[in-house]
């Protein structure tokens, strides 16, 4: 559980919407912030230009679709994740993060009322009963990063738990999870944990948990009764990554496969507007190459190389679901040898759901 | 109380001289100020504010005293906004000009581009005088101007390099810009050249004496981008060379066009010929076989 220091190093000021005022969340977060002012507002315009920065905290209703599908990207194959809007925006400020490039001058924000999504989630669970269901809340923001204040995860992981065909994701670069230790109720919920070699938390990550406190976080999660899940993204090219993510592999080799619900790769991505914004990063040096998305990766043979060799040591380790994120058939070809719906252990978790 | 009042050349002369800051002079018609005709000279709070040429020129005429239109005490960002109205001429100032715009407003030199909150936004309300148009971000430009080395000062002033490259860049050995100015490159492509040599010094943690002879060397070739981009994308060209390779043992001279995918990103090659009889037809498709036993090594690029 991060000090309450931590958090008002992170928030200076809440701005609450009229409509949620009452929530008891908010009242559980505020409760932790006793020195930070909340001001009150008729909607997110309200709030000056002045306060439009990352020290703001603002707290509303949900506007439009919470539960969408992943928007992938094209020319890639999608893992068909389905995203929930819960925490907007993070303060972890990590190196490459695409939202450097979008979030600069918005608020962190936090949508209360978390019902309907959770009912979304269910009336899909139903509509689907063949499909498993990959659901999460840290495509655009950390997922617990501000989750001890607000307590928004749990009524997911238990309005969830009935449904054998949800796997409910909450990823993270924190080792916040205390608070979810004692949710009685946690069906398939996966706790998913970010990691790269504490060498790269270091240098791209310096506001994220390190590597230790993350693998510490996930002996205790997977300890009260949780899934766990790892994402090797992005994954760093350097004259040693070979030697350096072999080790993260091997620091694994605790956790039982039978409780890793999936890993995921990725490598190094970036658009071209998240390049300005990211100004002279070291790994910017190495060579890109403009992918059909639009974005830049290393090249198809370099990625290949990596994913390879990665993966060859994890399924080494882990009979579990292994894939990767955002890549072109090509790349499925030269590492799997097929596309994702025609692996095995894929499949299942390849299928798209139904009505999103 | 604004007041008119003739001065000596000598009164004037003992005024602050701090906002003689413009460095594209436009002289006023001697005949014109030797009769009186010219704008009177603003002074305030012991500052000539605006008429360095009027003044020089009536010096050079031999005049005794001047018009003047004394203004009492406002701050230096109006005694600017002054002059800049009276010089007129928004969007035709030179980076000397604004950095010495900059500089009137806070004297002590930016450093390392941080700028203190006092000159950022006066110089976003005088932006439309000085650039024609408004910019929250010309006091951040300007201080990165001032932080820049004189070399590329210079370069940037003379219109060689834009201010961003510049900024960028500025760790490169001078040597490489003097260089890079007998090159003969174009504006955007001396740009390209610099970015690129720039990220290779990075990653490969050059010195200032292997840059200098990497940029000697790049711009005696040929085709100094191509040179400087092979550096920058090593792998890339190992693979664009190795293809080529291929691609020249074996079809060389054949009519038949292989070609990768862009980037080599992608699982397909194609092949395009044309043919006009059977016999065309059946050469071109011997020549495609000759591929056959060299498919590995092509299919390596893209594994």
């Amino acid at each position: 559980m991060p000090s309450s220091s931590y958090y008002t190093d992170l928030i200076h000021r809440v701005y609450v919407e009229e409509g949620v005022a009452d929530s008891p969340y908010l009242q559980r977060a505020v409760g932790q912030l006793p020195e930070v002012p909340v001001y009150t507002v008729k909607d997110k315009q309200e709030i000056p230009q002045k306060d439009l920065n990352r020290h703001t905290l603002f707290v509303g209703s949900p506007r439009g679709q919470t539960v969408t599908r992943c928007p992938g990207s094209k020319g890639h194959l999608c893992c068909n994740y389905i995203t929930v809007d819960l925490y907007l925006g993070c303060t972890l400020g990590c190196g490459y993060c695409i939202m450097e490039s979008y979030l600069n001058f918005s608020p962190l924000t936090v949508y209360l009322k978390p019902e309907g999504s959770i009912a979304r989630l269910q009336e899909l669970a139903r509509e689907n009963p063949d499909i498993t269901i990959r659901a999460g809340t840290g495509e655009v923001g950390d997922s617990l990063l501000l989750d001890p204040l607000f307590g928004l995860s749990e009524p997911f992981i238990t309005g969830l738990s009935q449904y054998p065909n949800v796997y409910f994701e909450l990823k993270t670069k924190t080792h916040f999870v205390d608070h979810l230790l004692d949710i009685e109720e946690k069906g398939n919920a996966v706790i998913g944990f970010s990691l790269n070699p504490q060498h790269h938390v270091e240098t791209f990550e310096p506001r994220a948990g390190s590597l230790d406190e993350r693998l510490e976080a996930a002996r205790k999660v997977l300890s009260s009764g949780y899934n766990l899940a790892f994402h090797f993204d992005p994954v760093f090219l350097s004259d040693n990554w070979n030697e350096e993510y072999l080790r993260v592999v091997a620091a694994l080799s605790e956790f039982p496969a039978d409780r890793i619900a999936w890993i995921s790769l990725g490598t190094m991505r970036y658009t071209p507007a998240l390049k300005e914004t990211l100004g002279e990063q070291p790994f910017l040096y190495e060579e890109f190459v403009p992918c059909r998305d639009g974005k830049f990766r290393y090249p198809q043979k370099i990625r290949s190389d990596i994913y390879r060799t990665l993966y060859g040591e994890l399924s080494k380790r882990f009979a579990v679901p292994i894939y990767m994120c955002m890549e072109s058939t090509a790349v499925w070809q030269n590492v799997f040898g097929q596309v994702p719906g025609k692996i095995d252990r894929l499949r299942a978790i390849f299928k798209q759901v139904r009505s999103v | 109380m604004v007041g008119f009042q003739v001065l000596t050349l000598a009164e004037i002369d003992a005024l602050s001289g701090e906002l003689d800051i413009f460095t594209q002079k436009q002289a006023p018609l001697p005949g014109l100020v030797a009769k009186g005709l010219h704008t009177p000279l603003p002074i305030c709070s012991g500052v000539l504010v605006w008429g360095y040429e009027i003044l020089r020129s009536a010096r050079s005429r031999g005049l005794r005293q001047l018009s003047c239109l004394v203004i009492p005490s406002c701050p230096r960002h109006e005694m600017l906004s002054l002059a800049l109205k009276l010089e007129n001429r928004a969007g035709n100032f030179g980076w000397p000009e604004k950095e010495n715009m900059l500089r009137f407003l806070d004297s002590v030199p930016p450093a390392g581009g941080s700028l203190p909150a006092a000159v950022i936004d006066p110089l976003a309300e005088l932006s439309p005088l000085i650039e024609d148009h408004r910019d929250p971000q010309l006091a951040v430009k300007i201080g990165t101007f001032a932080a820049l080395p004189e070399t590329l000062k210079n370069l940037v002033a003379e219109g060689q390099i834009d201010l961003k490259t510049a900024a960028r860049v500025q760790s490169l050995p001078a040597g490489v810009f003097h260089q890079l100015l007998s090159s003969g490159l174009t504006y955007s492509r001396r740009r390209q050249f610099l970015n690129e040599l720039f990220e290779v010094s990075r990653k490969q943690n050059l010195s200032d004496r292997e840059l200098i002879a990497e940029a000697e060397a790049a711009l005696k070739d040929e085709r100094p981008i191509e040179k400087i981009h092979r550096l920058r994308f090593p792998t890339l060209t190992a693979m664009e060379q190795s293809f080529a390779a291929l691609e020249q043992d074996l079809l060389q001279g054949s009519g038949v066009q292989l070609k990768p995918p862009p980037y080599f990103e992608g699982e397909a090659f194609s092949v395009k010929f044309e043919f006009n009889s059977a016999k065309t037809f059946i050469r071109k498709l011997d020549s495609l076989h000759s591929l056959e036993g060299r498919l590995d090594a092509l299919f390596e690029l893209l594994h």
